[in-house]
């Protein structure tokens, strides 16, 4: 009964089993990515024009790919390039989200027209057209491929977070701020920010999944990450040409992605309960 | 209602504009040189200009952007870079393979999720309704590429069953077709059920129940009829989306749509036909988008009132 | 009075929770004859809307577990298969709700939706259609042939109300149960709604179930009181036995919350504290925590119904109640 509020959160927490088991599953991909040094047995580049094509064995758990790589060793290093894509993909679409989502929730007016426009213009081209555009322009590789995903992911940010915003905006203790001399600036980032932070976790939890596949479809479609890296995604897309003398080349970066894609979707699903913030994507 | 679809036509061009003068200015927006990239690293700078002016990139950008839009109104898209023939020859063949592939597999998506979903909300917990939710929670998770790829390996590969690519006989649209209609699948069952549950919450099912309506009429004609505005205009919206998405598809199984084209030319940096490919969905989209508001004008008698500026 | 038409006995709803049942009603007992008006009275959340729609099986979710009996015409309601129910709802016994603009289906005009019950007595489109428009104007609908062919939207909270009593009206029901008829509308409303429950019990002899929360509203119009609080019957009596002689206290201070013309008091009283979540292992009064007279007695021992006259009783340990 007589339970601190933190203590209560990471009871129910330890409750919701969404949240437990997609806790567990990113947990695990974090650590696997951390220690990659460690639990890999071959580097991610190690060519072996000797093993070609294995089978998964006990010497190569997951076989090896058409240049003789270990490609158990390739998916444990590829985690690094999951996480660096969800921390990267995520940074980026907060601070261009959050920023214009405050922007435009606490201004209003027609910077919040305009904000509100391009939003809507962002909604109206298909996500993987816009993401592609981005790339011609500004070249392919994993950095752009991250950039491109979230320009066009931040509307959904921006969408929230001025929601959240107007509505704190109306509430009295705005009032007394600004009667106390606050400056915008600083009615913003202390006052409605730290109102709105459940809000943004659960979008980027929600968003995060999606961040991960776009940007590995983007890989898998050549314009993402570059050979030799052990992408997900680029690794896939290599396997198709041997896809008959070694399925095993598809199958396990493929399984991985879905692993931690799973792991990312359930994680959001528990946290938005724990959190009970009511989104609905209309 | 008229007043009404004039305006959402009027976006639309509004937006057609905007994304027209994006895609148009892709080329400056570039690091490279479209004349360079045509003619090869090798070309002598003579050559260039010629090249330049030959194509019209020598003049103000408002002039090139007002004859680009010009020529694209009378189905001129330009020259391709890569292969100097007309961009529109190259594209038009291919719209037609890319739609027929997208409404077909939407079909088929809608046939299977809008019953599935209402299913599962009427049912709600029971046996199916769990299977269900936890499948398409699996699905979700699932890249319409390994699906694509898992799909060749099984049924090509493994079965011998169907062809893994081309698309000649009614045998080569099998496995594409699964393929998009797999990954659309769960967020349309999801969209379904969560509509149909809204619905079934509402206090007038209350009072079709309390009028004594026979539940078969209730679900159909109040429970089905009202959760089919959001079904319908997330139907039309989410073509464009699918159009896109069968891009990794047609890749995959090598079918000669409009998405493997345009991957072929950011690779081949064929920017002309890139550009038309991008305007040409955006085309696609506002087309749906107005259709949408138009459908849920038809069947959602409180949007006719709300956008026509009616009594309240 | 008229022949006895409903017979509710020790009616108790219970809600499946995470952690065991919640209970929302618990052995309610009363009885309507036709012609009467009954009031149930009390703040929300205490049992009285879910007492309603459990009589026509309308509690959504499935998750509720009613037992105990609520004749009807000779037969138990509560215990009416699917079939048998859907011939009740709407011909027998009828159901207004509280708010009338989300109780219409907005896509269809309301014209239509109140003919849609009518169809079902086996009455052609062309019939419906004028019998919709004699009921408008029964329930003084102002123009009603156009507004048969509004949309919901289009019409007032005053005229939906109306299209709802008519949808209701329109099968001649025994019964009518009106959830919170007119708390979503304002006064002059609510008195024009108020006439046509009563000219409809004047001149069909249609016994008339009334939920509501405002004793004012009760005073108008109720022939008998049914006082709840918690999922509990407190008192109940003929309207004039409530009124004159309020035993319960939570029933004198319901009614000291009632604003009145007459500033006899400085302000408005309101009662402290709500009503409690009450799971399967509660003992002892309902109110107690609430109750200005609570004694220990109150809050380990269940308070015994005492009878003050043929048609009077309350449930509580004090003697004479709030004197």
């Amino acid at each position: 009964m007589n339970q601190s509020p933190i203590k209560e959160f990471f009871t129910s927490c330890y409750k919701n089993v969404n949240f437990m088991i997609g806790f567990i599953m990113v947990l695990s991909v974090i650590v696997v990515a951390i220690f990659a040094n460690q639990i890999a047995p071959y580097g991610y580049d190690a060519a072996d024009p000797t093993s070609i094509l294995l089978a998964p064995s006990g010497e190569h758990l997951f076989g090896t790919d058409n240049m003789g790589r270990d490609l158990f060793s390739r998916i444990v290093y590829g985690t690094r390039i999951t996480l660096q894509v969800a921390l990267i993909g995520a940074g980026l679409q907060l601070v261009i989200g959050v920023t214009l989502g405050l922007l435009s929730g606490y201004f209003g007016g027609p910077l919040d027209k305009g904000l509100t426009f391009l939003a809507d213009l962002t909604y109206c081209i298909p996500g993987l057209i816009m993401a592609l555009a981005v790339v011609t322009i500004i070249g392919s590789g994993l950095t752009n491929a991250i950039i491109a995903i979230s320009i066009v992911n931040w509307a959904s940010y921006t969408r929230m977070v001025r929601a959240k915003t107007m509505s704190i905006r109306n509430q009295a203790f705005i009032e007394t701020g600004i009667s106390f001399g606050e400056s915008s600036r600083s009615i913003m980032f202390r006052y409605i920010l730290p109102n709105i932070v459940p809000v943004i976790i659960v979008t980027v939890s929600m968003q995060l999944p999606g961040t991960i596949m776009s940007t590995t479809t983007l890989s898998f479609l050549g314009v993402g990450s570059m050979p030799p890296s052990p992408d997900w995604g680029l690794m896939v897309s290599e396997s198709i040409d041997y896809i008959a003398r070694g399925p095993w080349m598809c199958i396990f970066p493929g399984l991985a992605l879905v692993y931690t894609v799973f792991g990312f979707n359930i994680l959001g699903e528990g946290l938005r309960d724990l959190l009970d913030v009511r989104m609905k994507s209309q | 209602m008229r007043n009404y679809v004039l305006k959402k036509i009027g976006l639309g061009i509004i937006l057609l504009f905007c994304v027209s003068f994006f895609v148009f200015s892709m080329i400056y927006l570039m690091p490279g040189d479209p004349v360079t990239i045509m003619a090869g690293q090798l070309a002598k700078p003579e050559n260039l200009e010629a090249l330049r002016h030959e194509y019209g990139l020598d003049r103000p950008l408002l002039v090139q952007y007002v004859d680009w839009i010009t020529g694209i109104m009378h189905g001129d898209f330009g020259i391709s870079y890569k292969y100097r023939i007309p961009v529109w020859d190259m594209v038009s063949t291919r719209i037609p393979i890319s739609l027929k592939l997208t409404v077909i597999t939407m079909i088929i998506q809608y046939a299977i999720a809008v019953p599935a979903g209402l299913y599962c909300a009427f049912k709600k917990d029971k046996a199916f309704d769990r299977i269900t939710v936890n499948t398409s929670l699996v699905l979700t998770a699932v890249p319409s590429f390994w699906l694509s790829v898992l799909l060749i390996l099984g049924f090509a590969v493994g079965l011998g069953w169907f062809p893994a690519s081309g698309f000649e006989t009614w045998k080569h649209y099998v496995l594409p077709i699964t393929a998009g209609v797999l990954s659309g699948l769960a967020s349309t069952i999801r969209l379904t059920k969560s509509e149909a549950i809204d619905v079934l919450n509402e206090k007038y099912v209350t009072t079709a129940y309390a009028k004594g309506l026979p539940e078969r009429r209730v679900l159909t004609r109040h429970v089905l009829r009202n959760s089919l505005i959001v079904i319908t205009v997330n139907l039309f919206m989410s073509l464009p989306w699918l159009i896109s998405g069968y891009m990794i598809i047609e890749r995959i199984f090598g079918i000669p749509g409009m998405g493997n084209l345009m991957l072929s030319s950011i690779i081949q940096q064929d920017f002309n036909v890139v550009q038309a490919i991008i305007l040409i969905i955006t085309v696609l989209t506002v087309i749906c988008n107005i259709l949408s508001d138009i459908v849920l004008g038809f069947l959602d008698p409180r949007i006719r009132i709300s956008v026509t500026g009616g009594d309240k | 009075m008229g022949e006895k038409l409903l017979k509710v006995e020790n009616l108790c709803i219970d809600y499946k929770v995470k952690d065991g049942y919640l209970s929302a009603v618990n052995n309610v007992n009363f009885e309507l004859r036709r012609g009467e008006i009954l009031a149930i009275v009390g703040e929300s959340g205490c049992g009285k809307s879910t007492v309603a729609h459990s009589l026509l099986q309308l509690l959504a979710g499935g998750n509720a577990k009613v037992t105990g009996k609520a004749i009807f015409n000779d037969r138990n309601l509560l215990e009416l298969k699917r079939q048998e129910i859907e011939k009740v709802r709407g011909r027998e016994i009828g159901m207004i709700f509280q708010n009338p603009l989300d109780s219409l289906n907005p896509v269809y005009t309301t014209g239509w939706q109140v003919a849609e019950g009518i169809e079902l007595d086996g009455v052609s489109k062309e019939e419906a259609w004028k019998r919709v428009i004699e009921l408008y104007k029964d329930v003084k609908m102002p123009d009603a042939e156009s507004r048969a062919k509004s949309f919901p939207h289009e019409l007032s909270g005053g005229m939906r109300q109306r299209v709802m009593i008519a949808m209701m009206l329109a099968r001649r029901p025994e019964l009518l149960i009106a959830d919170e008829p007119t708390t979503a509308l304002d006064v002059t409303i609510e008195a024009q709604i108020l006439r046509i429950i009563k000219a409809l019990r004047d001149d069909f002899d249609t016994a008339v179930m009334m939920i509501t929360h405002n004793f004012g509203l009760v005073a108008e119009v109720a022939d008998f009181v049914v006082v709840m609080y918690a999922g509990h019957v407190v008192e109940t009596g003929t309207v004039f036995d409530i009124f004159d002689e309020p035993k319960h206290p939570y029933t004198s201070l319901l009614m000291k919350a009632l604003p009145r013309i007459k500033k006899t008091e400085g302000r408005l009283q309101t009662i402290d504290g709500s009503v409690p979540r009450i799971t399967g292992d509660f003992v002892g009064c309902r109110f107690a925590n609430r109750c200005p007279y609570a004694t220990e007695q109150c809050r380990t021992q269940e308070p015994p119904l005492v009878q003050v006259s043929g048609t009077h009783s309350y449930s509580c340990f004090r003697e004479g109640g709030d004197k």
